[in-house]
């Protein structure tokens, strides 16, 4: 304590100045009211009785000026209510008071260090001014846009708090009154004698929150009317003491995205174990199905292809034979002969000959016939009537024409040929087998060729087959002649 | 409640710019001050043996 006098360094338990003499018992009362007001305030402060602590540190400030913790507790409370400035200005003047060991310096070094929340809390002053000009101007809406981001960025703001709960409630939209209780609520855990905040809090006692336990209503005639200055008791506002949470816009609940995403894990669930099985098994039985008339399908392909192998087997037979029946008409006779067509041919031959009246040349188309591809009866009476008619003469014309040749008379005159001789008469053979004549010449072109065993041979077969001819005696005697 | 005069209750909050003249403009004065005027005054007084009737202001 210093001597208001002379300013003199004096112990509190002294009465005078032991410097200038001066009285000092006057003094030490006023500093002692001083103290008990700062006394007060601490105690009202640790309570969050903000606003009561406020007018007792303004009090114990009234009293003594100098009385520093006083003046840095005043402004703890002004910076826990977001009144940055007004906070900072009773530091700096506690600091001047005493420059030497006041709690001034550290809580100021604390707002200064970090540059960056000095900047948001003059950002939020600025807004909050800025709001407050556009409510009073009647710019509501702009107002309100500007104190959310105000109390977001400093939730302990309480005249921020205050203000866009009134904006709120000047709505009259009853979601918009239960924000403004949200924030007032708030705000009455910071300070939870703020006579403003108390006041609109009674504005909306017909607001009840979420988990908020509902008053019953007090008859008129039991109701007390308010005194003059209520202290909210500490049972209405439990959380008092607690750490004050950042303001947050209301939010929508968590809970029915929460059941969305059940609901849709049920689904898929559902979907996994009934449904889609479900599905499955229809798939498979239409595979199943499907693979089933595929396979018929094939069997039935199958069939119609084995069908049609055998239909196809029966009509390249056919061709095969139709080409056969036709290689025969048309080419190739049986075993090398004359085709049906060549066979017709000489028979057509045959018969001009015939009735020619050339038999001999008859004779010899109708030996080019294939009698075997003459299928039609009368063409083979006819075949039949040329050739009785004609081979016994041609028969008998071949076997002149030997005999010449052997005799060396008529067109083979001065010249015997026994080899063309044997070659003719051979020919005459050929169209009449019983001609003995023409055997009779042959065994004697043989014999006279010094070929006796062909010559018996011819002269055996007239005695042995034709002994009624009459060459049976004349080839008995060429037998002797040849010693049998 | 009417809300225009509740609106019309709520002040600007000073800016950071402003804290000087804040400070400055903090120059009170307290009892202590009192007592000294009055004990200045006082002593003065008792070196000129003089006492003047002090108008209430």
């Amino acid at each position: 304590m210093n001597c208001p006098r002379c300013n003199a360094k004096i112990a509190f338990t002294k009465t005078r100045c032991f410097n200038c003499g001066q009285d000092l018992s006057g003094y030490r009362k006023i500093i002692s009211i001083s103290n008990s007001c700062y006394n007060k305030g601490l105690e009202q402060a640790k309570v969050r009785d903000l606003s009561g602590a406020v007018f007792s540190l303004k009090k114990s400030l009234e009293f003594n000026k100098r009385n520093t913790d006083a003046r840095n507790l005043l402004g703890l409370i002004y910076f826990e209510e977001g009144e940055i400035v007004s906070a900072l200005s009773e530091w700096v003047i506690s600091k001047h008071f005493q420059a030497e060991n006041n709690d001034a310096d550290r809580y100021i070094g604390m707002v200064q260090s970090n540059p960056n929340r000095l900047e948001m809390y003059s950002q939020t002053i600025k807004k909050y001014n800025a709001a407050l000009f556009s409510a009073q101007h009647g710019d509501g809406d702009m107002a309100v846009i500007q104190l959310k981001k105000v109390v977001n960025m400093n939730p302990k703001f309480i005249r921020a708090s205050q203000l866009l709960a009134l904006l709120y409630m000047m709505t009259d939209k009853k979601e918009n009154k239960v924000r403004a209780k949200k924030l007032l609520v708030n705000a009455g855990k910071i300070d939870v004698t703020n006579t403003v905040t108390i006041r609109y809090l009674n504005e909306l006692s017909d607001i009840h929150l979420k988990g908020e336990a509902v008053e019953k209503a007090v008859p008129a005639a039991v109701r007390k009317e308010p005194e003059a200055r209520k202290i909210v008791p500490q049972a209405e506002i439990p959380d008092a003491y607690k750490t004050i949470t950042p303001y947050k816009e209301e939010k929508p609940s968590v809970l029915p995205f929460i059941n969305v995403i059940v609901g849709v894990v049920i689904g898929m669930a559902l979907m996994g174990f009934l449904i889609i099985p479900h599905i499955q098994s229809k798939k498979s039985n239409q595979d199943n199905k499907d693979f089933k008339n595929y396979s018929e399908q094939m069997a039935e392909n199958n069939s119609d292809v084995s069908m049609l192998r055998n239909e196809n087997k029966k009509l390249t037979d056919e061709l095969e034979e139709l080409k056969r029946q036709n290689e025969e008409l048309k080419g190739k006779g049986s075993e090398g002969g004359a085709t049906v067509q060549e066979s017709y041919d000489f028979l057509a031959e045959a018969m001009q000959y015939y009735l020619d009246n050339d038999k001999e040349n008859a004779a010899k188309s109708l030996a080019k016939v294939n009698e075997e591809t003459l299928s039609a009866e009368k063409t083979k009476k006819l075949y039949d009537k040329i050739k009785d008619e004609t081979y016994d003469e041609a028969s008998n014309s071949y076997f002149v024409k030997g005999r010449d040749a052997y005799n060396g008379e008529g067109e083979y005159a001065g010249k015997k040929d026994y080899d063309k001789a044997i070659k003719l008469l051979g020919r005459a053979l050929e169209y009449s087998p019983d001609n003995t004549d023409a055997m009779y010449f042959l065994g004697r072109c043989y014999q006279q060729k010094s070929e006796p065993e062909k010559a018996k041979e011819y002269y055996n077969k007239i005695l042995e087959e034709y002994s009624d001819s009459p060459r049976v005696g004349e080839a008995q005697k060429r037998l002797r002649e040849l010693g049998e | 409640m009417d809300f225009e005069a509740e609106l019309a209750k709520f002040q600007p909050s000073l800016d950071i710019e402003q804290a000087e003249d804040a400070i400055y403009g903090n120059n009170t004065t307290d009892v202590t001050d009192l007592l000294q005027s009055i004990l200045t005054g006082a002593k003065v007084g008792s070196e000129n043996n003089t006492v003047e009737w002090v108008e209430e202001s």
